[in-house]
């Protein structure tokens, strides 16, 4: 499940995935990062979009760079509480919805992801150069 | 990210697709031939110079219609 942190104003939300990976699902198994519901429509997808990111009720677009070094994919957001309002609450409020679906999706990453690698791996040994 | 619906004279298709996505790339993605008909998205139309264009670009921010629509007589 994705990791969600409060520091200052800041609301990071830092995905399972990283970016290489979902640049590689972009090009190699796009429906894999799209949720669908039972009848087969499209009800949540990620993507990747310059600058901090983006969340909508279709889904949420990280940041395109990873800033940190470990390379997954975040999004930042800047929210402002009241004093005394409970930060947790607050946060479960605005991204509830996003981070429920968010784990549903990310629960099947990891297998097409390596999946995606072999197949990408492979393709390179392919290649002769020379 | 955006909830797209395509539609052409077959039927519709949605998809989600990243606020960067092109008019062009939602129609391939959904298989519609985009060279002959009327362009229309939210019930605006598009002009032919504008199929490359991103969703964000054209000012799209929320889920959306997008159609191709062909004459299919002589009218």
């Amino acid at each position: 499940m994705a990791n969600v942190k409060v520091t200052g104003n800041a609301v990071v939300i830092k995905s399972t995935a990283k970016v290489e990976d979902i640049k590689l699902l972009q090009k190699l198994r796009p429906d894999a990062l799209i949720l669908k519901d039972e009848e087969g429509d499209p009800v949540f997808g990620i993507g990747l979009t310059p600058g901090a990111g983006k969340v909508t009720d279709a889904g949420i677009s990280f940041s395109e760079n990873a800033m940190d070094g470990d390379g997954f994919a975040t999004y930042t957001a800047v929210m402002l509480a009241d004093e005394g309002e409970d930060i947790k609450e607050l946060v479960a409020d605005e991204f509830g919805n996003t981070l429920t679906q968010l784990a549903k999706l990310e629960a099947g990453l990891p297998a097409v992801i390596e999946e995606a690698k072999a197949e990408h791996a492979a393709l390179l040994e392919s290649i002769e150069i020379g | 990210m955006i909830k797209i619906t395509i539609a052409n004279n077959a039927g519709t298709k949605a998809n989600i697709f990243s606020e960067t996505t092109t008019i062009r790339q939602a129609f391939d993605w959904a298989g519609v031939d985009y060279s002959r008909g009327m362009i229309l998205l939210n019930g605006s139309r598009i002009q032919p110079g504008d199929i490359d264009r991103t969703f964000a670009e054209l000012g799209v921010r929320d889920n959306s219609f997008l159609s191709c629509i062909a004459k299919t007589d002589n009218a």
